[in-house]
Parts: structure tokens; sequence; C-alpha cells
């Protein structure tokens, strides 16, 4: 079974590039971008199964960039992890991603894994 | 003036929320970074228990992490400590250098996610003001939040402090827009000029400069 491949993206570098390290250590393969454009541009290269999105990025955000994510990727899947626990950011994000896709930090790593294996139905594509 | 502070209140307790919101943001994030740091460390734990090798370095780099995120934390409650003791006297004497130094710190993570960034050039002495200082610092940040749908393409705000005759002055610059794009709220609008007034304060809009001009006066007491 091919591993799962998945995109995480986080202005804060520290914790997308630990998040990755753990993911990894769990049989996952796993990259990090710190900016929408980033995440957009390595998705023009690159192949993933799931991506794994702030909902707050500068300058642009968690819901934009999976617009613009899914136009280049149509198949990948997506979780949203969030700081704010504001209603209206959980019904926009519910909305588009389901309401289990929707995580609030800091992160349970084995509920992080759970969720992306569900994502994807537990393998690569 | 009691109709003016309760006008004055209701819009401050909305933007009180605003700041606590996004300083709740940093902290999370900041607990985010360690928990996941923390959680790492426990995987390399586990890992050496079954005979992989512990990289010391990783383990020194990792604890690092976590000091500068402990401190990073202790920063931003500090700030948020000073930010909501603003409210505790109704006027007070400020050195408007530290005091705007402290309103960019607790709404950095908003002008951040509209991928703006806000630069204060700090006096080389102090500038001390007596006002109201709530009220001064949602009207500063009114300013910049208006600023950041009228900023150029630099995406950065600068601000300077002067003194003048008149009191002193905060100039906001950078403002390629004012007027070339239609702004997506009036500037002032009626909160805007609540706050000018509770402060005795002017504002001048220089659309030949790209400037916003706040003035203040130096002692400001009722």
């Amino acid at each position: 079974m091919k591993p799962i491949r998945v995109l995480l993206a986080d202005d804060e570098e520290e914790l997308v590039a630990t998040l990755a390290e753990r993911l990894e250590i769990r049989g996952l393969i796993a990259e990090w971008v710190t900016t929408g454009e980033a995440a957009c541009e390595i998705l023009g290269e690159k192949s993933y199964d799931v991506a794994v999105l702030d909902v707050k990025l500068p300058g642009m955000s968690g819901l934009d960039l999976k617009r613009r994510m899914a136009r280049i990727a149509p198949d990948l899947k997506f979780i949203f992890m969030t700081g704010h626990g504001s209603a209206d950011s959980f019904k926009e994000c519910a909305a588009e991603a389901g309401e289990s896709y929707f995580l609030m930090k800091p992160i349970n790593i084995d509920v992080l894994v759970q969720k992306i294996r569900q994502v994807t139905g537990g393998s690569a594509k | 003036m009691t109709s003016l502070l309760g006008t004055a209140a209701v819009d401050g307790i909305q933007f009180f929320g605003r700041i606590s919101a996004s300083i709740s943001h940093e902290l999370k994030n900041s607990l985010s970074i360690m928990n996941e740091s923390a959680g790492l460390l426990e995987d390399l734990s586990r890992l050496a228990e079954k005979g992989r090798p512990l990289d010391l370095e990783r383990v020194k780099h990792l604890s690092g992490m976590i000091k500068r995120q402990i401190q990073r934390t202790d920063h931003i409650i500090r700030n948020m400590n000073r930010f909501s003791h603003a409210v505790d006297d109704p006027f007070k004497q400020i050195d408007l250098s530290e005091f705007l130094t402290l309103v960019l710190a607790v709404s950095r993570r908003l002008t951040e996610v509209r991928g703006v960034t806000v630069n204060l050039s700090l006096c080389p002495e102090t500038v001390p003001v007596i006002t109201r200082p709530f009220y001064l610092h949602h009207l500063v940040w009114r300013i910049i939040e208006f600023g950041m749908d009228a900023v150029g393409v630099s995406k950065t705000i600068d601000i300077e402090i002067h003194r003048t005759a008149k009191g002193v002055e905060m100039i906001f610059s950078g403002l390629d827009h004012l007027l070339a794009r239609t702004p997506a709220r009036v500037f002032p609008d009626a909160p805007d000029e609540t706050l000018l007034s509770l402060l005795g304060a002017r504002l001048h809009i220089n659309d030949q400069l790209n400037q916003i001009r706040l003035v203040i006066p130096e002692r400001f007491e009722i």
C-alpha cells in the first residue's frame, strides 16, 4: 500500500515542520509550506492525497486557499485546523470540509492521523 | 459627553473583544508549537526505546524551541495584561512611543493576516502625553484598519511621531489608495468622530502625500 501524502500549510514554520516530522514517524509522507502561494505552487509540481490547512493564513484565508487548491487538484481532500474557536469559522469550514475535519489547535496527533486516514479512505490514490 | 462615552463604550467592547480574540489565536499557535515539540520529543524517546539512536542535537533543538515559545507566550501575555489595564484609568500619562509599540504588538496578527506590515519609527526621546489610553488605542487601530484597505503595493504602513506646537502628531503613511480606490467604509465615520471628540484630537487626510495625520493634545484632561 502506498503511503498517504500530506501537505501541511500554516504560517508557523516551527509548527508545520514538527508536525510533518511526527506524521512521517507514523508512516505518512508529509511536506509543509508557510504561505498560500507556496501551497498552490507546490501543488502544481507534486501530488498529495490530503491538505491540512490553517484557517487563517497571511494574505489569504484557508477557505480561499482550499478553493484555489481544489481547482489545481480536484481529488485533493482537506482538513482545517485553527486556533480560533469562533462559531463563524466553524460553520464556514464545516460547510467546506465537513464538521469532522475541523480541528482545534493544539492538535492531537492521533486524532489528526485518524482524520487523515478517514478522509483518504485509508490509502493513497 | 455622557452619550459620547456610551457610544464609545459599546464600540470599545467590540474592539476589546476583537483584539482579545486575536491574542488568543497567537497564544494557541504558541501552545501548538510547544505541543508538537513535546510530542516529537516523546516520539523520539519511544523510537530510542525500540533501538533507534537518539540524536542529542535534535533533542537540544526541540528543547530550545519549547523555551523560545515559552518566552513568546510570556511576552504575549504581558502585552495582553497591559492592553487590559488600558481601561483602568479614564485619563493617564503615557509614553506615546511605548504605547504605539503595544498597539502594534497586540494587533500584529490582525495585520499579518491581511499581509500588511506596520512599521513604527520610534522617537529617540520619550513622548509623554496625558490622554484617554483606551480610546486612543481604539482610534489608532481604526486608522490602521482603514489604512489596510488603502495601502500601496508595498503593503506597508509607516507610523511616525512628531511633536508640534499644537500637540503631538502621528503620521500614518504608505496609503497610496486613499482616494483612488473606493474604501471599504467611509473614513472618518461616526465612531471615529466620537473617538476624536473624546480625545480632543484632530484628523487630517492628505491624499497628495498619501498620509493620515492624527494630532492629539499633550495634556488632555476633563
